[in-house]
């Protein structure tokens, strides 16, 4: 039989295997790091070219080995197999996280969901797996599964209606980026988000009106009315999601312009 | 054999349960895609710098998907295309004929598939990875 040795261990705020996040919208702005064993270190050179690392470990406080998983859902119970359940043959947990840095021997991640302590076997580089988002099923989890990219960016532009910015902007990752190219301006950072919205000059409350909101597993294109009751404008955003909160938004804020004459033979107006 | 999953792209092939597993395969027909976690059985030993298969540059073995590593489990994404009894039936893969399989976990695009990603020293070689595959096969082929 194959014999397991780990080769580092996991420092995360999570103390317990139970306040480690089931969503990946909680896990998004988690920081720890894996302590990699000195015997182990040489293994880790030219590991921090890569963005994202898959890692395999231990559920150490479990050695329980169930067939059938209640998940963290109201949906009864399930094979073991088609869950991510601790409580499975072999113990053996598998996470995709990113990678900030490597410091002697200690390897930063983010946006995690293993326990301190927790036991690491391997770490491997993440290669783009080559699976189309679409063609993805998810069985029992796709009635209760965590909100899609289309919800989060929904929920972003509900919060953007309450007006209370620090709020839409927990649901930006930490190093969201909004670009808007028509201005040639970028603008970095949660509380670079928070004070542009907050210190614009408005005329008064602003709605948002989303008028659609189409995507796929990742990317989301919203076309929405924006004013604060005196001016009124229209944005086209692209919004990409990942773990749950928008990492980028490139935005158009496009001008009205009277039809040419040269097509008006070939054209009805819109309105 | 295959060197990464993107070169078995098209095989097909099947995972057998052992029968007292089986009642862990409830439900898993739903999910188009799975997770593989299996013993590099052929691998023995481990070395903390390799020169990978499609490199000519020694790189840290972490930084590597290469079978002789501290722990030899290897990892593959697969397409599941049915279940019967305690037979897998799936597409894109890249394991050897007798691969040991530890563990067989739900794909999920929200954890296990990110997008806008770096791969580092790969990123020339993952290009040319779908069309080049390990020394053996490669005899074997052309016999």
């Amino acid at each position: 039989m194959i014999q397991l040795q780990p080769v580092g261990v996991v420092h995360s705020p999570f103390a317990e295997p139970g306040s480690v996040p089931r969503y990946a919208a909680e896990r998004a702005n988690a920081n720890g790091t894996i302590e990699v064993f000195p015997e182990y270190r040489e293994g880790l050179k030219d590991l921090d070219s890569f963005s994202h690392v898959v890692l395999i470990w231990r559920f150490h406080r479990s050695d329980e080995e169930l067939l059938t998983a209640t998940p963290p859902y109201d949906v009864g119970m399930k094979g073991v197999f088609a869950t991510r359940s601790p409580k499975r043959p072999n113990s053996l947990g598998l996470s995709v996280v990113e990678l900030e840095r490597i410091e002697d021997g200690i390897v930063h991640i983010r946006n995690f969901d293993m326990a301190d302590g927790t036991p690491v076997l391997d770490i491997k580089p993440y290669i783009p797996d080559g699976v189309d988002a679409d063609d993805v099923k998810l069985g029992w989890l796709e009635a209760v599964r965590p909100p899609t990219a289309v919800a989060t960016v929904q929920e972003h532009w509900r919060r953007m209606q309450t007006n209370d910015f620090s709020y839409a902007a927990e649901l930006l990752a930490k190093d969201f980026v909004l670009e808007w190219p028509l201005s040639n301006e970028r603008i970095r950072g949660k509380d670079n988000f928070i004070a542009v919205n907050e210190e614009y000059p408005a005329n008064g409350r602003w709605t948002f009106d989303v008028h659609r909101c189409v995507g796929n597993a990742r990317e989301v294109v919203t076309d929405v009315s924006v004013s604060d009751g005196t001016i009124k404008a229209r944005a086209i955003t692209f919004s990409y999601v990942e773990g749950g909160v928008l990492r980028r938004q490139v935005e158009y804020w496009p001008e009205k312009y009277p039809a040419p004459k040269n097509r008006a033979h070939l054209v009805e107006p819109l309105e | 054999m295959p060197i990464q999953p993107a070169g078995g792209k098209g095989i097909r092939g099947t995972v057998e349960i052992h029968p007292e597993y089986r009642a862990g395969l409830e439900d898993l027909d739903g999910f188009s895609h799975i997770i593989l976690l299996y013993h590099f059985h052929k691998s023995d030993g481990h070395k903390l710098r390799v020169k990978p298969f499609m490199d000519s540059v020694e790189r840290g073995l972490f930084a590597t998907r290469a079978p002789r590593r501290p722990n030899a489990i290897g990892l593959s994404i697969v397409k599941l295309n049915r279940i019967e009894d305690c037979v897998l039936h799936v597409e894109n893969l890249d394991m050897l004929d007798g691969t040991p399989v530890l563990d067989i976990k739900p794909y999920v695009p929200e954890f296990d598939g990110q997008v806008d990603v770096r791969t580092g020293w790969l990123e020339a070689a993952r290009k040319r990875v779908a069309d080049k595959r390990s020394d053996d096969r490669f005899q074997t082929e052309s016999i």
